[in-house]
């Protein structure tokens, strides 16, 4: 199974509505490609605020019989900004996390490299740090580089420490 | 969760028996007797038994086309072929086999493919890592080095080798051809080497310096013998150190994989202390 996998496909994965032949397609190419969990990962996320958010209008209805404008707003703040939550201070707590963990997995210089290698994919200038719009794309590109280099769990655990 | 393969603490113990083992052997009989050979043929065949499994555990934690996993299954595959050489060595079931002659011979094709596959297996580690472009070179001492290695094979190998000047012509070929993937295997550990030290220590640096180590020690171990050194109990030493040093540098690799999912399942989005990773 190539990498095709189309949203509304995760979207049936996630709420268990693909075909048991399908998930198992679907869970094989997962256990291989460390750029799909991680979106799965992303996926799950962005679900998982979404029922919280829906979860808060439905109780806001109950309560006033009307959808007020904050509820309003964090949902389309989820839809537009997708998984990025993160504010600037909790970027830097995770990215000081990340480089941490990395440098105990594969040393110190390997975690510079590794860190300024995403930071490039993300298109981060120089001396920056990565912002929460583009905290995901960096946090995928360090997962998948660490998959590459330490294996499959140490990429998952990145993902997990800087989620 | 089950543990992945022995821990280095177990690996190290059983290398400690396994050569204390050979050394009552040798003690107890003398050079002369086949004691000491059965006991240390045992003792390796026992450490790739052990540094196959590893191998197998580790290249499953990576993508089916990364190159490091692929080095893991090609290093996996120096462990199935050196256990037929190791079996094949050992005076017990030497007997069986023949003439002194054609165990050699069975014994010198195994070790050249074994030696394929440690080439193939720590290249495609070393490229697997170098390739990503995160920060590691190619310097001049890792050359100079290098050059010094091919030198001292070529010189041995022209003046020195033994076997290859006796008269089987089958077993001169492979000895020969086996010192050019000696050239390349000591280059390739070097490379490896130089990598663990660019990294700036790390878990994964010291996997690296094991197996930089097995691949370095095994270039040397041929060239000693070269000089004869095969006579020497420090020779025999070191032969049947060989084995170990691989298995401890796969175990370490396991108990890499082991800490990380211990980390992952103590991780609760937040609320983890990444301390507990250096324990």
């Amino acid at each position: 199974m190539s990498c095709r996998i189309s949203d509304t496909e995760w979207t049936d994965y996630l709420d268990n509505g693909l075909a048991p032949r399908e998930r198992q397609a679907v869970e094989a190419h997962l256990a291989v490609c460390a750029d799909c969990s991680s979106r799965l990962a992303e996926f799950r996320q962005v679900d998982q605020r979404l029922r919280i958010e829906c979860g808060k209008v439905l109780k806001a209805i109950g309560e006033s019989g009307a959808i007020s404008a904050p509820s309003r707003e964090s949902i389309l703040a989820v839809l537009r900004d997708g998984a990025a939550v993160v504010n600037p201070q909790q970027v830097q707590e995770r990215l000081w996390r990340v480089r941490w963990v990395l440098a105990l997995l594969c040393g110190s210089n390997t975690a510079v490299g590794i860190i300024r290698a995403a930071e490039t994919h993300a298109e981060i200038p120089g001396g920056a740090k990565p912002n929460e719009q583009k905290w995901l794309v960096f946090l995928r590109r360090l997962s998948s580089l660490t998959t590459e280099i330490c294996g499959r769990a140490a990429g998952e655990l990145i993902w997990a420490v800087g989620n | 969760m089950a543990r992945l393969g022995l821990t280095p603490t177990a690996v190290t113990v059983c290398a400690m028996a396994g050569i204390a083992l050979f050394l009552f052997a040798r003690g107890v009989s003398g050079p002369a007797n086949d004691l000491p050979g059965i006991v240390g043929e045992a003792s390796c065949v026992a450490a790739y038994v052990i540094g196959l499994d590893s191998c197998r555990r580790v290249a499953a934690l990576y993508p089916k086309t990364s190159p490091v996993g692929l080095g893991w299954l090609a290093l996996g595959g120096n462990c199935f072929l050196s256990i037929f050489r190791h079996l094949a060595l050992n005076p017990l079931l030497g007997k069986a086999i023949g003439p002194r002659e054609r165990v050699y011979f069975i014994s010198q094709s195994i070790q050249l493919l074994a030696l394929i596959c440690v080439l193939a297996g720590t290249l495609a580690i070393w490229w697997g890592v170098y390739r990503l472009l995160v920060g590691f070179r190619l310097r001049w001492e890792d050359f100079r080095g290098i050059a010094v290695i091919a030198a001292l094979v070529v010189w041995a190998s022209s003046s020195h080798i033994s076997l290859s000047h006796s008269g089987q012509g089958e077993i001169a070929f492979l000895q020969v051809f086996g010192l050019g993937l000696l050239i390349a295997i000591g280059a390739v550990g070097l490379l490896l080497h130089s990598l663990s030290m660019q990294m700036g220590g790390g878990r994964l640096a010291m996997v690296m310096q094991w197996i930089a180590a097995y691949a370095l020690t095994r270039s040397a171990l041929t060239l000693w013998q070269g000089w004869g050194g095969n006579e020497s109990l420090a020779w025999w030493l070191a032969f049947y150190s060989v084995p170990w040093i691989f298995a401890l540098g796969a175990a370490y690799s396991c108990w890499l994989a082991d800490t990380v999912k211990r980390g992952i399942r103590r991780q609760p989005y937040g609320d983890w202390d990444v301390s507990s990773l250096a324990e």
